[in-house]
């Protein structure tokens, strides 16, 4: 019944990710925390192996598909997987509830200005387009990678609006693009814990099928879904993001 | 650092990298569903995974043991990504972009020493 329950939510957190370029790791981690009491280090194994099938399932659609830009998306991982590591190492010695609260004050702030933008219509439908701002995206994919690498949060939220705002890609385009390098990050995450022996069979196999179900359900959404309607999709999920953020920076001092 | 739009990869190319993915993602993914189908019908628990069960994959293979389908369908999903970006260094050499093959090089790198550094007590 459990199994059930866990391809269902896995379906839904797949979907979604796949739409916003997020993976749905900030949807499982909280699914699985506070509806079958899994504790956090034991949900974010699960939700990095899901997120890794995610970015396959889905990037493997947007490539083929010609939305994801895999020169793009190589580029930045550069950036953000030195990031990761840097952010990892020096996670202990970072302010981290303070560069959490800052974080949450960030993307709310972004989240506000996605919903409201009002942008240029070839941006929007993701016609022929530009990439430039190189100095801009690379250091903000950095810094992505540094803030998951010592919050343990996913790239994503930010690497998605830096790509956008930043470098002049359009909403789609970035989301599907983010969707693929996620998934490197994802696998060396999944791996770290997967090295530990901390990753639960009993809960990633039920779950990986559902995301990566729900993850191909969304990469055929995605073509036809509106750039307006993503962006505010996307503000959403930026919501929930500060939350976790704000609840994780107010918790009593623990194993984060 | 050169623009996109001017010289975007090849359709074939772009088919190879896509094909990858998904294929081997999907057999990753197939290998969980029929691993946790046979555990639960045969009633096998299935348990936390790690480097110490990784000798316990190929005998259980050849018996259909359903946790060792699912342990081996979870390493060939954190393997995908890590494939994509091998493949991309002849794929970016065969595009002419020789920048770029160069980039999924130094990627490749920062994973090994992201193991690396992890693996370390």
């Amino acid at each position: 019944m459990t199994a059930l329950w866990l391809v269902l939510g896995g379906l839904l957190a797949g979907t979604v990710g796949a739409l916003l370029g997020i993976g749905g790791g900030l949807l499982l981690v909280p699914f699985l925390n506070l509806v079958f009491d899994v504790p956090l280090p034991a949900a974010a194994a699960v939700s990095l192996a899901c997120v890794t099938a995610s970015s396959s399932g889905a990037g493997g659609v947007y490539v083929q598909e010609r939305l994801a830009d895999l020169r793009l998306g190589m580029t930045l991982e550069m950036a953000t997987v030195s990031g990761a590591i840097g952010g990892a190492l020096l996670a202990s010695r970072l302010p981290q509830n303070v560069l959490r609260l800052v974080l949450a004050a960030f993307l709310v702030y972004v989240a506000v200005t996605l919903a409201f933008r009002r942008e240029p219509p070839a941006q929007e439908e993701g016609g022929g387009f530009t990439v430039h701002g190189w100095p801009a995206g690379l250091s903000l994919s950095a810094l992505a990678g540094v803030l998951s690498g010592a919050l343990g949060i996913g790239g994503g939220p930010l690497k998605v609006p830096a790509m956008y705002f930043s470098m002049g890609v359009p909403f789609r385009v970035a989301t599907a693009t983010s969707n693929l390098m996620i998934g490197v990050t994802a696998a060396a995450g999944a791996f770290l814990y997967w090295q530990r022996g901390q990753l639960d069979l009993s809960l990633a196999a039920p779950t990986v099928v559902g995301v990566y179900a729900g993850a191909r359900l969304g990469a055929r959404i995605l073509p036809h879904a509106r750039g307006l309607w993503l962006r505010r999709g996307f503000a959403a999920a930026l919501a929930v993001v500060c939350l976790e953020l704000v609840v994780a920076a107010l918790r009593p001092a623990g194993p984060a | 650092m050169s623009s996109l739009s001017a010289r975007p990869l090849s359709a074939s190319a772009a088919r190879f990298v896509g094909r990858l993915l998904l294929f081997t993602s999907l057999a990753g993914v197939a290998l969980c569903a029929v691993g946790e189908l046979l555990a639960f019908l045969r009633g096998e628990p299935l348990g936390l995974a790690g480097p110490g069960e990784l000798r316990a994959i190929p005998a259980g293979i050849l018996r259909l043991d359903g946790p060792a389908l699912v342990h081996l369908g979870i390493l060939v999903i954190i393997a995908t990504p890590v494939l994509r970006v091998i493949a991309m260094i002849p794929t970016f050499l065969a595009e002419r972009q020789p920048r770029h093959a160069l980039v999924a090089t130094v990627v490749l790198g920062l994973l090994v020493a992201a193991a690396l550094i992890g693996g370390a007590p």
